[in-house]
């Protein structure tokens, strides 16, 4: 009874260890690789503007607006100046094609009368951008559509010329909306081959 | 009496050994249907940095997300094409190390024959997620179908 058992174990084992060599060790001509698979050459980045706080603060009394941005000045209000950027590095070994966009208008940030949200790239390392596509080193509305502006469509990737600085400006009306704002700004980069 | 004691002892013995063989032969079939299951595997190094700044690496072997400061995310995407003349079943799966802060935009899902699918990966960082560089893999299973699995 025993042998017939074992016997029976054993053929079974036997029947199975070889499906299990058909199967896997390709005799029957079966191609290797029939999926394939590609890593795309773009990246998206996203970052509130929580990174950039500007803290709290009210307009001037009598004044109808107060300004301030991340060069560390304040018009008009009370804020606490600062100095902090958003930077943007090409940390591979490829040069890119970056573009940015933000989340909010200055109308759905700030509200009120005349609001103004600007941004202003420049070269944090120089020649990082070696084809601007924007004006750098002036301010200009932030762009809140999908694809948003192209900043530089050659930034390089060399180790000490590969970052871009962006600041901020806002134009806060003394009727502006109250409370803490936010926006979340998008930066694609897309590899130049 | 010592010859009913030794019959029984056999029977429980013959039934003890009947018990492991099914069991084993279960075990075995289990894994066999998994690995005759399996098409292709493959694992694509996956990594990001949580720093100060923001950072791009555009490397096309490896997932590798660049650096972002807390609370910032980071996205990038592959394309899966089918060209077996079969219809698959791709299931991803993210190592530990990174399970945590990824999103996958699908999963489990069949291809047609000649079907490219593209895939996002998300990196989510926390407020108070701790500075350094995270490493891991992300690997993609291709099965025939989609049956129970051994990772």
């Amino acid at each position: 009874m025993k042998q017939n058992i074992y016997l029976f174990f054993s053929i079974v084992l036997l029947v199975l260890l070889a499906m299990f060599v058909i199967t896997n060790f390709n005799f029957t001509g079966r191609a290797v690789s029939y999926v394939n698979i590609t890593i795309v050459s773009m990246a998206s980045l996203n970052f509130t503007v929580n990174s950039i706080n500007f803290g709290a603060g009210s307009v001037d009394f009598g004044k109808s607006n107060a300004t301030i941005d991340t060069l560390g000045n304040v018009i008009n209000g009370n804020w606490t100046p600062i100095s902090t950027k958003f930077i943007i590095e090409n940390m591979g070994n490829t040069n890119l094609s970056i573009f940015l966009s933000s989340g909010e208008t200055a109308q759905t940030l700030l509200g009120g009368t005349n609001p103004g949200y600007y941004y202003q790239v420049r070269n944090y390392e120089s020649n990082s951008c070696l084809n601007q596509k924007i004006p750098f080193n002036s301010w200009r509305p932030v762009n809140n559509t999908d694809s948003g502006d192209n900043l530089c469509s050659l930034m390089s990737f060399s180790d000490d010329n590969d970052s871009l600085s962006i600041d901020l400006m806002l134009v806060i009306p003394s009727d502006s909306l109250i409370g803490e704002r936010t926006d979340v700004f998008t930066a694609v980069g897309i590899a130049r081959e | 009496m010592g010859e009913t004691n030794n019959m029984k002892k056999s029977k429980f013995e013959n039934n003890l050994l009947a018990f492991s063989g099914i069991l084993f032969i279960i075990l075995l079939l289990f894994i066999i249907f998994n690995s005759w299951n399996i098409l292709e595997k493959k694992e694509i190094p996956a990594n990001f940095i949580i720093g100060e700044r923001l950072g791009f690496d555009l490397n096309s072997s490896a997932l590798t997300f660049g650096m972002l400061p807390p609370g910032a995310s980071s996205s990038r995407a592959i394309e899966i094409t089918n060209d077996f003349n079969r219809e698959v079943f791709v299931s991803i799966y993210s190592s530990r190390s990174i399970i945590k802060f990824t999103r996958i935009s699908e999963n489990d899902f069949y291809l047609a024959p000649g079907e490219t699918r593209s895939v996002s990966f998300i990196v989510y960082t926390e407020k108070n997620s701790t500075f350094g560089q995270y490493n891991g893999f992300i690997k993609i299973i291709i099965k025939k179908n989609s049956g129970v699995f051994l990772k």
